[in-house]
């Protein structure tokens, strides 16, 4: 039996506007065509709905769609009437399922008449959030990579061209990079776009060596700001969302981007320099770290 | 001697030799205008020749002018004007006939083929295209080529170019004195017939090349006539090739370019065994002298790509140690040259297994490296071909010009497809064979013993004997020893070198078995004297070659008679074991295993009935069963990647860390290229305390780019600390969080080895 999911966040769309959040998330769930695909693309939906609700400041944050309701006008009108107009929002779309290519043109398929690849595009014309992530894992999604680029956009298709036509494995490694720390490189307890992708991307890879196939889909990731946007939490930060000190938070930062300066001039200082400065701030950030952690919540490097 | 040998002929392979038996001066039907020119030639006056020849290929006759052509070095052109003539003159065989000789000096018999043929069917006694034919198809298998020229000798027993092709045959086998008297025949002949012996001489001094004169009478003959004549040097260098002389083929290539710098063929092969020789600037140098005489030779153009290739490579400089009876121990350089893709993870262990092998067969061969060893491994199987391609026999894995060896690199074939540890294993041990008989053992003798000391001392257990020698065994299709090198050199059967392989490596294993390793020893030394095998068998074992094959096949009788002896009957049996694998059939499936492995429980290799077995045992909920079925297996020498990892994990679980660990580092030698095998090893070998054997996975871990990074830094911080290497450790736990800042174990471990907890 096919659930209606979206009806209770459309209702209050209706209702009452979302209250303004520091994230929304849209994930629409495609047409599967046949049931292992109709099951598959419901429980990839549900999965990066549940990691996203996790981490959400309210559940109300997080749109899906699947099923019979993920038709045209419920998709658009969702869309259309988003609320991630303040400067703080962060803007998440997953597309997930089945996508082609007639040649001309893009479609996400969905029940009833298709979601062209112009109206996505037009569609998320209007959405001002200033991070915005735009997932198309689909087959043929490397057609929507250049139109859908924006300064502010990360885009991530599962294809790297419109000519990938074959269903595609990438969504099913994706769902595994929210949900493995192993995907969180920098250990920060946040994966972040940029890191979903790679893990997702090598897996890929990994699975069409394994197999020994000729590879049928190359992701592919453009825009500059993945690491930024984060689509995942666990540990701590997870845990005690609500509770860890913004001074302890604000600190963590800062050591982190001096970190991150630090290392984009590794080439141009001495090497015994650079990592006598490197110690000192690691040891200043464990310092903080300590503190973030002895406040409550598990330790997240027991692997 | 034509012009155009100038410019396109090419002696690159075994099968190069016979293409320049079209030789034009065996023209039966040659034009008078273009013998005139031939002569000049022949005397050495090229100028003249060319312009002998150049109006000719205005000639109104499209015959004449394509053979004008051919002499002047243009193919192409040669090639057009053979067309027109064919198409002017549609049931002349003589025009085919030359057209196909064409083909066959540029390197592309299958293209001659159907030309000779064609001819043969307009005219079915034409000798010249059925010699034609015989020279293409000798560039094949040469079964077809040999039993037609029986045919065509026995008619034509004084024709000067078969009498050439047989003789080439002879020194192949270095049935010298057999090759020496066809020579002779030629020579009488041609004198009778007014051929030039030019070609002749070449042979002759390639019979005295293979006696070890070096100063063969034959040279300054063949000079006086034509002195320009670079050929008297490029023939013979054939012979060198084939038994592993590459020093000796570039002084004669040397020679070659140095008589006729023209000579394209001569630069390309110079520059191929320069190479050979390490010499890169200098290969590089005559590769592209000859490409810019000759551009359309194939093996020039690929062995300059080969170079483009190599600066990919890098050259990963280490030291061996090693120590022979009653010495001190020495120091070797040792040089590993491997794609930079993949250097960071198989350098260690080409390293660990060449220092162990240079170890182990200096003090088994008595002898000390006298120069820096190379190691090559071509991730890329074509590069590889490339750098192998004059050297005689199929499907190799791996080759050795003496000091430098290359191979496949594991990443070069499918998983599995090949156990590299025991091919690298193999060719250092030709290495020594070949340097201590100083490049003079015959090649059943090296690959014997390389094949010896794959199954008593590699790095993969038992001796691997495929089933299809077994069967040549059981069909008495062994060569006597003193023929042993024909199986190699030209196969009369599809996996005759193969069988010729094990045959040579069972020799060498009953000698080392009944007489002592040291006879090994004692046989290159003999060798390196000028021995041949009759001589050294009689020297060192004093027995007759025809006595050692009697006791081979004893030897064989008591090895693997069991199996041999019921062949078909085990065939069958296995048959059977995998009809009812696949039908589920587990009882029948255990039954007929064991039946068979107690024929040949040596078998691990494809088509083992170890794995049917392992397979039945767990369908039938007998695990334990199904592990120790595995463990055989693996004791036999069995390497499939898939079922080790499965072995090594049953044993874990089982608790048996050990041995999961031994299974796991067996794995390193079949297929390396493995983020879990590293990262499980090396966490077995920190766990188990083998501190030095953790850091050697977790570095080649990182060689292969996994994901996380971070992780793989700690583990090597925490290899370092155990070592009491802090400064290292520390560095490497800095190297973890500069990729993961937020990595709390390795900002634990920074916190222990710098004593700061604030």
């Amino acid at each position: 039996m096919k659930q209606l999911v979206w009806l209770p966040a459309v209702l209050l769309l209706l209702t009452s506007p979302l209250a303004l959040a520091s994230t929304v998330t849209v994930i629409v769930s495609g047409l599967g065509g046949n049931p292992e695909y109709v099951e598959k693309f419901e429980r990839y939906a549900d999965e990066v709905a549940n990691v996203a609700r996790a981490a959400a400041e309210s559940p109300q944050d997080v749109i899906l769609i699947r099923g019979d309701a993920a038709k045209r006008n419920v998709i658009m009108g969702i869309l259309e009437n988003l609320p991630v107009s303040n400067n703080s929002d962060v803007f998440l779309l997953y597309l997930i399922g089945h996508g082609s290519y007639d040649g001309e043109q893009y479609k996400f398929n969905i029940p009833g008449p298709d979601i062209t690849g112009d109206e996505i595009v037009s569609v998320l014309e209007n959405i001002e959030s200033p991070k915005q992530l735009v997932v198309v894992a689909t087959s043929a999604s490397g057609a929507l990579l250049d139109v859908l680029e924006k300064p502010n956009r990360v885009v991530i298709t599962a294809t790297k061209n419109a000519r990938e036509k074959n269903a595609v494995q990438f969504p099913q490694y994706m769902i595994e990079a929210l949900s493995d720390i192993g995907a969180d490189t920098n250990k920060d307890e946040s994966i972040s776009a940029e890191e979903m992708f790679n893990y997702a991307d090598n897996a890929v890879t990994s699975y069409f060596d394994t197999e020994k196939l000729l590879a049928s889909e190359h992701p592919r990731l453009q825009g500059n700001i993945a690491a930024e946007i984060e689509v995942a939490r666990y540990g701590t930060l997870l845990q005690r969302k609500d509770s860890i000190s913004p001074e302890l938070l604000t600190k963590r930062q800062s050591l982190s981007s001096e970190i991150t300066a630090l290392r984009a001039r590794k080439d141009d200082v001495d090497e015994d320099t650079y990592f006598d400065q490197l110690q000192s701030l690691m040891l200043e950030l464990t310092a903080v770290q300590r503190s973030i952690d002895e406040g409550g919540g598990q330790n997240n490097a027991s692997q | 001697m034509p012009v155009n040998k100038l410019i396109t002929t090419l002696l690159l392979s075994a099968l190069g030799i016979w293409q320049t038996g079209a030789a034009e001066e065996y023209d039966p039907n040659r034009d008078p205008r273009l013998l005139q020119c031939d002569t000049v030639y022949d005397r050495g006056n090229i100028d003249a020749a060319i312009s002998c020849f150049t109006p000719l290929t205005e000639d109104s006759s499209a015959h004449v002018a394509a053979e004008a052509f051919w002499a002047l070095g243009n193919t192409r052109n040669a090639n057009e004007m053979f067309r027109q003539a064919v198409a002017q003159q549609p049931g002349n065989p003589h025009i085919r006939a030359r057209w196909g000789r064409l083909f066959l000096s540029t390197h592309q018999p299958s293209q001659a083929v159907p030309l000779f043929e064609e001819a043969i069917a307009l005219d079915p006694d034409y000798l010249h295209a059925q010699t034609g034919l015989v020279a293409a198809l000798l560039s094949g298998s040469g079964n077809e080529a040999r039993a037609l020229m029986g045919q065509l000798f026995q008619k034509h027993p004084d024709d000067v170019e078969l009498l050439l092709l047989l003789s080439r045959l002879e020194l192949e086998s270095r049935n010298v004195d057999d090759a020496d008297e066809l020579l002779d025949r030629a020579l009488i002949s041609a004198e009778e017939n007014n051929i030039s012996p030019l070609d002749i001489y070449a042979l002759k001094v390639s019979a005295d090349l293979l006696r070890d004169n070096d100063n063969s009478e034959w040279v300054q003959k063949a000079l006086d006539l034509s002195p320009a004549y670079g050929d008297i040097y490029f023939i013979p260098v054939h012979y060198h090739l084939i038994n592993y002389r590459y020093r000796e083929s570039v002084e004669l290539l040397r020679k070659a370019v140095e008589v006729q710098p023209t000579h394209w063929s001569a630069h390309s092969q110079l520059g191929i065994n320069l190479l050979r020789l390490n010499d890169i600037n200098g290969a590089k140098k005559h590769l592209e002298i000859a490409y810019t005489g000759d551009p359309y030779d194939t093996a020039t153009v690929n062995t300059l790509r080969l170079l483009d290739t190599l600066e990919d490579f890098k050259d990963i400089e280490t030291t061996a140690r090693y120590k022979l009876e009653g010495d001190t121990e020495k120091l070797a350089p040792v040089v590993m040259r491997l794609h930079k893709d993949e250097a960071k993870y198989l350098a260690p262990y080409v390293e660990e297994l060449t220092l162990k092998a240079v170890e182990a067969f200096s003090k088994r061969y008595d002898f000390a490296l006298k120069e820096p060893l190379i190691v090559e491994l071509f991730p890329n199987h074509d590069d590889f071909a490339v750098r192998t391609v004059s050297t005689p026999g199929v499907g190799l894995l791996g080759v050795t010009f003496g000091y430098l060896l290359a191979m496949d690199s594991p990443s070069g074939r499918p998983p599995g497809d090949f156990h590299w540890g025991s091919t690298l294993w193999h060719e250092l041990a030709h290495v020594f064979t070949i340097e201590k008989s100083d490049h003079r053992m015959p090649r059943w003798f090296t690959e014997g013993v390389s094949v010896y000391e794959e199954w008593t001392t590699g790095p993969l257990r038992g001796r691997h004997i495929p089933v299809d020698v077994l069967q040549a065994i059981q069909e008495k299709k062994l060569l006597p020893v003193a023929d042993l090198d024909s199986g190699f050199v030209r196969p009369t059967y599809p996996n005759q070198v193969t069988v010729s392989y094990m045959q040579a490596g069972l020799i060498c294993q009953m000698i080392s078995k009944v007489w002592g390793h040291e006879k090994l020893i004692q046989m290159l030394v003999e060798f390196d004297k000028k021995r041949d095998t009759t001589q050294a068998i009689r020297t060192v074992l004093g027995i007759s070659t025809a006595e050692l094959d009697r006791r081979l096949l004893q030897f064989i009788d008591e090895e693997l008679g069991t199996v041999v002896n019921q062949l078909s009957d085990w065939r069958e049996i296995i048959t059977s074991v995998h009809r009812a694998h696949q039908s589920d059939q587990w009882s029948t499936v255990m039954a007929l295993a064991a039946q068979a492995n107690e024929i040949y429980p040596e078998f691990v290799g494809r088509g083992t009935t170890y794995i049917p077995m392992h397979d039945a045992q767990v369908a039938l909920g007998d695990s334990d069963g199904a592990v120790e079925t595995l463990e055989i297996w693996y004791e036999y020498g069995g390497h499939d990647p898939d079922m080790l990892h499965q072995l090594a994990h049953r044993l874990r679980d089982l608790g048996r860390k050990a041995k999961a660990t031994e299974v796991l580092e067996s794995l390193n030698w079949v297929h390396p290229n493995n983020i879990d095998l590293h990262e499980r090893l090396g966490k077995d070998y920190l766990a188990a305390g083998n501190y030095e054997g953790a850091l050697r996975e977790f570095k080649a871990l990182l060689g292969l780019q996994p994901h996380d990074k971070s992780v793989v830094y700690l583990d090597i911080a925490r290899a370092y600390q155990k070592l009491g290497n802090n400064k290292l450790a520390k560095r490497n736990v800095l190297q973890a969080l500069e990729q993961a800042p937020f990595y709390r174990e390795a900002q634990d471990l920074l916190v222990e080895l710098t004593g700061d907890s604030s």
